[in-house]
């Protein structure tokens, strides 16, 4: 990034703690918020190509179409809307709007409409014999036990 | 690949769907130290709840604060309707309530649950400060 002005608002930003939870007391300027906008779009872009990366090993390991794999988020993000930010405060569309991608290739899942709420409980009892170990402060996070 | 707008009778919820949110207390009370005028503007101490029924959003904020959206065709959810359809906000207040009543008799019966079946996860509970 060389605009300097734009680095020096990140760096301001990124330091705030406060300033990510805080409503804002005035709208946020339109180049702040096309420069959060920016970042954001960069973290999601990063996040789906390390994601590619990881089925692509999974493919090439041949264990792929023996996993399902569920893509989900626990929330948005508020970057300025309604003069909000981060993931408090409301439950307005940046916050509540989040995927749910869920590739099931043995069809173990009932098709049909999931909630979030619901994903937990949908994963159990298609598991087997086998224990699966859910993190009871992140209901978003399933994984199988090593070993 | 499905989406729920594309279920029509085959969502178990019928497309209604419930959401609830609280401000987390750590948060509140910076903002209560920092920002008193913020927290009473925007309602952050205020629990929120929302319902998404038949195309429309109502949130609830406190007892007092309703909005309305049409998030099929304002998905920014721009413009608050609670004044053009006061029919529709009743209804969706009834269903809000309904699940209210409903998510507190779950609470109860899982209450039970865990205190008669499982001690250690009563102990986990407990040490969460999730009872008493």
């Amino acid at each position: 990034m060389h605009d300097k002005k734009a680095r020096r608002f990140l760096s301001r930003f990124n330091g705030d703690v406060f300033g990510w939870l805080s409503p804002l007391s005035s709208p946020l300027a339109e180049q702040h918020k096309t420069l959060l906008d920016g970042m954001y779009d960069a973290e999601v872009a990063t996040q789906d190509e390390q994601l590619g990366i990881f089925f692509d090993k999974l493919r090439a390991s041949g264990v792929l179409d023996h996993t399902l794999v569920m893509v989900v988020a626990d929330h948005g993000e508020q970057l300025g809307e309604n003069q909000l930010l981060g993931h408090s405060v409301s439950l307005y569309r940046s916050l509540t709007h989040v995927p749910l991608i869920v590739r099931d290739p043995a069809g173990m899942l009932p098709r049909g409409g999931r909630r979030a709420a619901g994903l937990h409980p949908s994963c159990l009892p298609h598991r087997g014999h086998r224990r699966w170990h859910c993190q009871p402060d992140r209901a978003d996070v399933c994984a199988e036990p090593a070993g | 690949m499905y989406a729920l707008s594309q279920l029509g009778d085959r969502d178990p919820d019928q497309q209604t769907v419930f959401a609830e949110g609280q401000t987390p207390q750590n948060v509140l009370n910076l903002m209560l130290k920092f920002k008193p005028d913020l927290v009473a503007n925007y309602k952050v101490d205020q629990h929120r709840k929302a319902i998404w029924h038949e195309g429309y959003k109502l949130i609830r904020t406190g007892q007092d604060q309703v909005e309305l959206f049409d998030y099929i065709n304002d998905p920014k959810e721009t413009i608050n309707l609670v004044a053009e359809q006061p029919t529709r906000v009743r209804r969706m207040l009834e269903l809000l309530r309904d699940f209210e009543l409903d998510a507190a008799e779950a609470a109860l019966t899982a209450g039970r649950i865990t205190e008669q079946d499982d001690p250690q996860l009563r102990r986990h509970l407990r040490a969460l400060g999730y009872l008493e």
